[in-house]
């Protein structure tokens, strides 16, 4: 309300803002089950291949993101060989949707398909469920395009032995594993959770040593899980942002806020989603990141920015934290001084501060929460994004990270049509 | 005249400049040994005049 008890459109919004700041701080995503995404994903079915970012068809999709569907279709046993599965998904007869169409993420190219299995995770808070499938490792991966028969006999590894085991181990645990204290923690040890996750993996292989040992996985297994998650520092990532995603869908379709509830690449387009204009995606060109490059790698060979990852950002963490993990600059380019830096601006575009989510080296300041659309476009100043980099050929992989910002124009977009949708109100 | 007689005054000495807008302003006075501090700044809304005047429309009490 006003001074004068007037009730306007500015007002409605700042209230709205400041419940969906509340919502998001208050979110408490816990870890409670692994399982096939056939059984686990709203709408999935033998045909259907998820991807990150906004839609996008087969004819507009780029090199990682095919090479990625394609070897999903081999693992699949939908093709023999990946020529024959680049003809099938040019064919038509296979459908394609955003995993943020059906409550979840993925790193990257995202691509989830039926058999594999992913991260569940509930929001205690408000109720709801997100999902993210496992992460598999750095370079020849999937998620990175790769789609080789090493890449396919780990994601057959992962659902046979890996996933099932994880399965048996969360179960044990009662009431779950809560990772909103995980990446707290994670946050206070030089992590920011998106693209350094050293931390939060050994304290996820803290949490599910006892359980491994105690749910009846052969021993020899175990051994094996535990060689594939200590030998893989982004292995939390996917819990984080199955977490993220459960707290930024609480405020999906809140009326009158005007903070961003998604953000994601397909690495053909960006798009953001705003709280208060419901399923609706504001898109532009993917950007080009800066960074370091694996050797015998440079720009020249760079895929545009990719996948779902910066959810973190959106929940209040990732990029915005950057504060907190200064070590992340030596993976993704920068100075350690950048990363304060870039803390310290996300703070002019938020509508509020984490209260659980702090930064010990800014006196334990909270992470930047809540991309305020109006505030970006009235700076000029846009998120922070920082990211790995796919082979912009299908096939080839992981050739580095970097940092980029997310354009304007979206976020112009959005105000936009914020601005149509209550037209003539006071 | 006591203003003019200040401001001689004030660039007799060793000047310390904040320089807001272009970054060439910054680097000329660099390059001349002038000890400067460069701050950012962007006008509102890109400096569109209407883009600000609907941003104020959607803006509330608080900080927004």
């Amino acid at each position: 309300m006003t001074a004068t008890g007037m009730n306007t459109l500015g007002d409605r919004i700042e209230r709205a803002n400041a419940e969906a700041v509340a919502k998001l701080k208050a979110a408490r995503p816990v870890w409670f089950d692994v399982a096939p995404a056939r059984e686990a994903v709203p709408g999935m079915h033998d045909r259907l291949i998820l991807h990150a970012g906004p839609p996008i068809a087969w004819a507009r999709m780029c090199g990682p993101v095919r090479g990625a569907v394609a070897g999903a279709l081999v693992y699949e046993r939908l093709a023999k060989t990946v020529e024959e599965a680049y003809e099938l998904a040019a064919s038509g007869a296979i459908e394609f949707s955003p995993n943020h169409h059906h409550g979840g993420v993925g790193p990257m190219a995202g691509v989830t398909s039926a058999s594999m299995w992913v991260f569940r995770v509930r929001n205690e808070a408000h109720g709801n469920t997100a999902f993210c499938n496992l992460n598999e490792g750095l370079g020849r991966v999937l998620r990175f395009g790769a789609n080789d028969a090493g890449v396919i006999e780990r994601l057959r590894w992962m659902e046979t032995e890996l996933a099932p085991a994880l399965r048996e181990a969360v179960r044990l645990r009662e009431g779950g594993i809560d990772v909103k204290t995980l990446i707290a923690n994670a946050l206070h040890m030089g992590d920011e959770c998106h693209n350094r996750n050293v931390a939060g993996t050994s304290l996820l292989l803290r949490e599910l040593t006892p359980l491994l040992l105690s749910c009846g996985v052969a021993r020899d297994a175990v051994r094996r899980i535990f060689d594939f998650i200590s030998g893989n520092n982004h292995f939390f990532l996917n819990l984080a942002m199955a977490a993220a995603k459960s707290m930024a869908d609480s405020i999906m379709g809140m009326p009158f806020c005007t903070i961003q509830s998604a953000m994601a690449r397909n690495g053909t387009e960006i798009g953001i989603r705003v709280a208060g204009l419901g399923d609706r995606w504001f898109t532009a060109p993917a950007g080009n990141p800066k960074g370091l490059y694996f050797p015998g790698f440079d720009e020249s060979h760079a895929n545009p920015d990719l996948g779902d990852s910066t959810i973190t950002e959106t929940a209040g963490f990732g990029g915005f934290a950057m504060a907190a993990g200064p070590a992340i600059t030596r993976f993704v380019g920068g100075r350690a001084a950048d990363a304060v830096r870039f803390t310290r601006e996300m703070g002019e575009i938020t509508a509020g501060r984490h209260t659980d989510f702090t930064i010990p080296a800014l006196d334990f300041q909270g992470v930047p929460l809540g991309v305020d659309i109006r505030r970006v476009v009235e700076t000029g100043i846009t998120p922070f994004i920082n990211t790995g980099i796919a082979h912009k050929d299908p096939g080839v992989g992981q050739v580095g990270a970097g940092l980029l910002r997310a354009p304007l124009e979206i976020y112009r977009a959005a105000l936009d049509a914020f601005d149509a949708d209550h037209a003539g109100e006071a | 005249m006591a203003e003019r007689a200040m401001r001689a005054e004030l660039l007799s000495g060793n000047v310390k400049v904040i320089c807001a807008g272009l970054r060439s302003f910054l680097d000329d006075l660099r390059a001349q040994g002038v000890e400067s501090v460069g701050m950012e700044f962007r006008p509102r809304a890109g400096g569109d005049a209407e883009l600000l005047r609907r941003i104020e429309r959607l803006r509330g009490w608080g900080r927004g």
